[in-house]
C-alpha cells in the first residue's frame, strides 16, 4: 500500500487542512463547550474510520466535509431529542477564545455570535450551504458536498447573501 | 453570484478567522475512543437483552410453576416468552433509532438526511407490528383466563370482571395513544422527506 493510499495519512492530511474548519462547524452546531469538544472528537473518530473505506470517487475535501457535516447533523438530532430547547448562557457565549485586541475582539465576537445564531436557526440543508459558503467553497463544490443541484445551490446562495446583507447591513458581494 | 473566492467578504473573513483550539487526536487516542464507544453500545444492548430475558424468564416461570393459575392464564404466560424473544430479536436486528453516535457517512448531506428520515419513519411505522402485537395474544389469554377460570381472593366474580374490563380498556387506550403518536410522527417525517424530494427535483 502506497503512502497516498494509507488511511492514517489521509486522515492526517484532512485534519491538517480542515481541522480549524471542523471546529468552526462544531461551534455552529453546539453552544456547550464540553459537548462541542465531544462533537469535534466524534468527527475525528468518524473521519479516521471512514478513510479506511475511501474509494476516491470524490476529493478528500468533499469526503471530509460530508462526513463532518453528517456527524454534526446526527449530533444535532440527538440533542434535539434530549434537549428540545437548548439555550446558551452568557458564560457559554463568552467561552470562545479571543484575540489580543479587545476592541476588535468585541466587534468580531458580536458579529460571530449573531452569525452563529442565524446559522443555528436555519433548517439542515440551508444551514449546511450557509456554512460551506462562509468557508468560501465554490458553488460547484457545495453542490458536490450537499448533493443539491448546482442550480439549487445558486438559488440558495443568492438568498443567503440577501439575508446576510439585510441582517448585517452590508452591500453583499454579488 | 460567482464561484471565485471572495477575499473581501467581511462575514467570511470573520467566520474563518475566529480562533480555534486546534484539537488533535493521536492514533492511539482515536482507537481508544472508538473502542470506548463500541463498549458503550455493547453495554446498552446487554442491559436491554438482560431486561427482556428477565421478563421472559418470569413469564416462563409462572407458566411452569404457577400451579394456582388456570391453564388459560398459564398458556398466556407461556405465549409471552416467544413474544418477548421476538421483540428482543427485533431490537437486536433493527437497533434503536439514534444509536449511531457518529453518523460518519460519506454520503452527500441531502442523501444522508433523507436516509436518516426514512430510517426513523420505517422504525416508527413498524413499532406497532414488532413491539406491541407480539405480546397482545399473551395479554388476551391472561385476561380471558382470569375472566373464565379464576378471580382474585376476597373479591366477587362480578367485581373481578369489572376490574378486567377496566384494565382492558386502559391497556387499549394506552396502545391507541401509542399508535396515534406514532402515526402523527410518521406523517411529519413523510412531509420532511417530501420536502427534500421536492428540493432535489427543483
Amino acid at each position: 500500500m502506497g503512502q497516498a493510499d494509507d488511511p492514517e495519512k489521509r486522515y492526517d492530511d484532512a485534519v491538517a487542512q480542515y481541522g480549524p474548519a471542523i471546529e468552526r462547524l462544531a461551534r455552529a452546531y453546539e453552544f456547550d463547550a464540553d459537548e462541542r469538544r465531544d462533537l469535534v472528537q466524534d468527527i475525528h473518530i468518524a473521519l479516521w474510520r471512514s478513510f479506511r473505506n475511501f474509494d476516491g470517487r470524490c476529493s478528500i475535501g468533499t469526503w471530509t466535509w460530508r462526513v463532518a457535516h453528517n456527524v454534526a447533523a446526527s449530533h444535532a438530532l440527538r440533542r434535539k431529542r434530549s434537549r428540545p430547547e437548548r439555550l446558551a448562557s452568557l458564560e457559554e457565549l463568552s467561552e470562545a477564545p479571543g484575540t489580543d485586541d479587545p476592541e476588535t475582539d468585541a466587534g468580531q465576537r458580536q458579529v460571530l455570535d449573531r452569525l452563529t445564531a442565524l446559522i443555528q436557526a436555519l433548517k439542515p440543508p440551508d444551514r449546511q450551504v450557509m456554512m460551506l459558503y462562509l468557508e468560501d467553497l465554490p458553488a460547484a463544490e457545495i453542490a458536490e458536498v450537499t448533493g443539491l443541484s448546482p442550480g439549487a445551490v445558486a438559488v440558495k446562495i443568492h438568498r443567503l447573501k440577501a439575508l446576510l446583507a439585510r441582517r448585517f447591513h452590508q452591500g453583499g458581494s454579488e | 453570484m460567482t464561484d471565485a473566492p471572495s477575499p473581501n467578504d467581511p462575514l467570511k473573513d470573520a467566520w474563518r478567522s475566529q480562533p480555534v483550539e486546534q484539537i488533535q487526536m493521536s492514533t492511539m487516542e482515536l482507537a481508544a475512543a472508538a473502542g470506548r464507544f463500541e463498549r458503550q453500545v455493547h453495554r446498552r444492548n446487554l442491559i436491554e437483552y438482560v431486561a427482556g430475558a428477565v421478563g421472559a424468564l418470569a413469564f416462563g416461570w409462572m407458566a411452569i410453576f404457577g400451579h394456582h393459575a388456570g391453564w388459560i392464564v398459564r398458556a398466556g404466560d407461556a405465549l409471552a416468552v416467544p413474544g418477548m424473544a421476538f421483540i428482543l430479536w427485533q431490537l437486536h436486528r433493527r437497533g434503536s433509532p439514534g444509536r449511531t453516535p457518529t453518523g460518519g457517512s460519506p454520503e452527500t448531506l441531502v442523501a444522508f438526511q433523507r436516509s436518516e428520515l426514512v430510517r426513523q419513519r420505517d422504525a416508527l411505522r413498524a413499532v406497532p407490528v414488532w413491539y406491541i402485537s407480539p405480546i397482545l395474544p399473551s395479554f388476551f389469554l391472561i385476561g380471558l383466563g382470569r375472566w373464565v377460570q379464576e378471580s382474585t381472593p376476597g373479591r366477587s366474580r362480578q367485581e373481578d370482571h369489572v376490574m378486567i374490563i377496566v384494565g382492558g380498556i386502559v391497556i387499549g387506550l394506552v396502545l391507541a395513544v401509542v399508535w396515534l403518536l406514532n402515526a402523527l410522527a410518521v406523517m411529519k417525517l413523510e412531509r420532511q422527506i417530501d420536502q427534500i424530494d421536492r428540493m432535489q427535483r427543483s
